[in-house]
């Protein structure tokens, strides 16, 4: 992914630079190779389907050659649990070299052609342990590491010519494309404390105009509460002559709610969930 | 001081249940049916659970009738087993698991229970859990390991006793069931 940064960023900043600047920027990249050989878009590649789909590792054509490596535990998927390349395009009976470059890692295979005969490596290793295999069998092969295969550690070979492609999407539109949907959802994040705010304007202004409503009203008119006092008859009490029983009634409630709570707290979430550690 | 009645009485309530509250956690330590964790497992090297008899090939072993045991390595960002197969045990069955790390500290949690320990590398983690009925149970690291822990889970499931089959080779008991 990052190649294809690469790549447009040095095209946009000058197509004059010329084919050289571009070969040796494609060389730089972290997948080194033919990958998008000319200029023309990318090339076809083996198509992994979802296997390989949101897979870092980046992909790269060994077609020609009689050995190549495979990178187990290179930088990607959120830490180093890649396989790099993921996608490796090779001929029958080229030999494959998978090298640890970090620990707690393992190589097992996911699919392959009936009469592949890949093994993998179970047992995990860590960074300077290598196997190499040898790919006589034609066609595709899925591979994935134990450990790491829920970050997405997977990985792809395909052997000969004979195997499924795809031409890849440009970086560029694959982008845009995801890019539309979140835009939407963020119009409206950003619109909804708008509406809030209209909603709070308006509660003000209805008060606003309730309160002036009243002292018009009231204007002329003997006041309510003055008339309550006025009228109202006093009385002595002695200490235990008052009888809160309103805050005696809430503290109730308060207390029987604790109950219920500690009741469905201690003896239904925390006794009452299934097993529990005896020894 | 006069106190009111009324006062007097919600003061005593509180005090009923500040004890009533201090005794069920009190219970829930010492009580029947729940135990803590503690270093009974022993410590293991880390560097070398290829080595060691039952971690090399960890998972589900039979220790007695209706009594297993289930060795479990916790590593980033897998539970071995658990993660890629799941951990099988029979229902009606108590299973002793010892649970390790070889890299850096994990938790090992059966979602939704009681069963729910951190796991050290170096130091082996023994719990032991009734399974009464049969079910399923996601497991989840709950100590941050790294980068993909929010991926690290697995799955124990309880299994009717018909359907539970271990490989003679794990029937640890001597003996015979």
């Amino acid at each position: 992914m990052s190649d294809g940064h690469t790549r447009r960023a040095l095209l946009r900043r000058g197509a004059a630079l010329g084919g050289a600047t571009l070969a040796a920027a494609g060389a730089a990249g972290p997948v080194a190779g033919q990958e998008e050989g000319d200029d023309e878009g990318p090339a076809p590649r083996p198509d992994f389907g979802d296997w390989l789909a949101d897979v870092d590792g980046g992909y790269r054509d060994a077609r020609g050659e009689s050995e190549t490596t495979v990178t187990v535990g290179a930088r990607g998927n959120g830490g180093t649990f890649a396989f790099s390349p993921a996608n490796l395009w090779i001929d029958p009976g080229t030999t494959v070299t998978f090298e640890w470059t970090s620990n707690n890692h393992n190589v097992l295979p996911e699919s392959q052609p009936s009469d592949g005969g890949f093994d993998g490596h179970e047992p995990i290793e860590n960074g300077g342990f290598s196997f190499k295999f040898t790919f006589e069998t034609p066609g595709m092969y899925e591979y994935y590491c134990e450990p790491h295969r829920s970050v997405g550690m997977l990985g792809g070979i395909a052997v000969g010519n004979d195997v499924p492609t795809a031409t890849p999407t440009p970086v560029g539109e694959a982008q845009q494309g995801s890019g539309e949907l979140p835009g939407g959802v963020w119009v409206g994040i950003m619109a909804a404390p708008v509406g809030l705010a209209g909603v709070f304007l308006a509660g003000i202004l209805a008060s606003e105009y309730l309160r002036e409503r009243r002292e018009r009203l009231a204007e002329g008119v003997p006041q309510v509460t003055e008339l309550a006092l006025a009228r109202g008859r006093k009385q002595e009490l002695d200490h235990d002559g008052f009888n809160p029983i309103g805050t005696a009634g809430l503290l109730v409630g308060y207390f029987l709610l604790l109950l219920v709570l500690w009741g469905l707290m201690y003896f239904v979430q925390f006794l009452g969930n299934g097993p529990t550690v005896t020894g | 001081m006069e106190i009111h009645r009324y006062e007097r009485a919600w003061l005593a309530a509180s005090l009923v249940l500040i004890v009533l509250f201090i005794g069920t956690v009190a219970y829930g330590a010492l009580g029947p049916s729940v135990a803590m964790v503690d270093a009974e497992g022993g410590t293991v090297d880390p560097a070398a659970l290829d080595d060691h008899p039952r971690f090399s090939d960890p998972g589900v072993y039979q220790t007695g009738e209706d009594e297993y045991a289930a060795y479990v390595i916790a590593r980033r960002f897998a539970f071995q087993p658990g993660s890629t197969d799941p951990i099988r045990v029979p229902e009606g069955s108590t299973v002793t698991f010892y649970i390790t790390s070889p890299d850096v500290v994990h938790g090992f949690s059966l979602a939704g229970t009681n069963v729910n320990t951190m796991v050290l590398p170096g130091q082996v983690t023994k719990v032991t859990v009734d399974f009464e009925e049969t079910g399923e149970y996601g497991v989840v690291c709950h100590e941050y390991c790294g980068e993909a822990h929010h991926e690290m889970a697995g799955t124990l499931v309880v299994v009717p006793s018909g359907e539970f089959d271990l490989p003679e080779e794990r029937d640890v008991s001597g003996g015979g069931s």
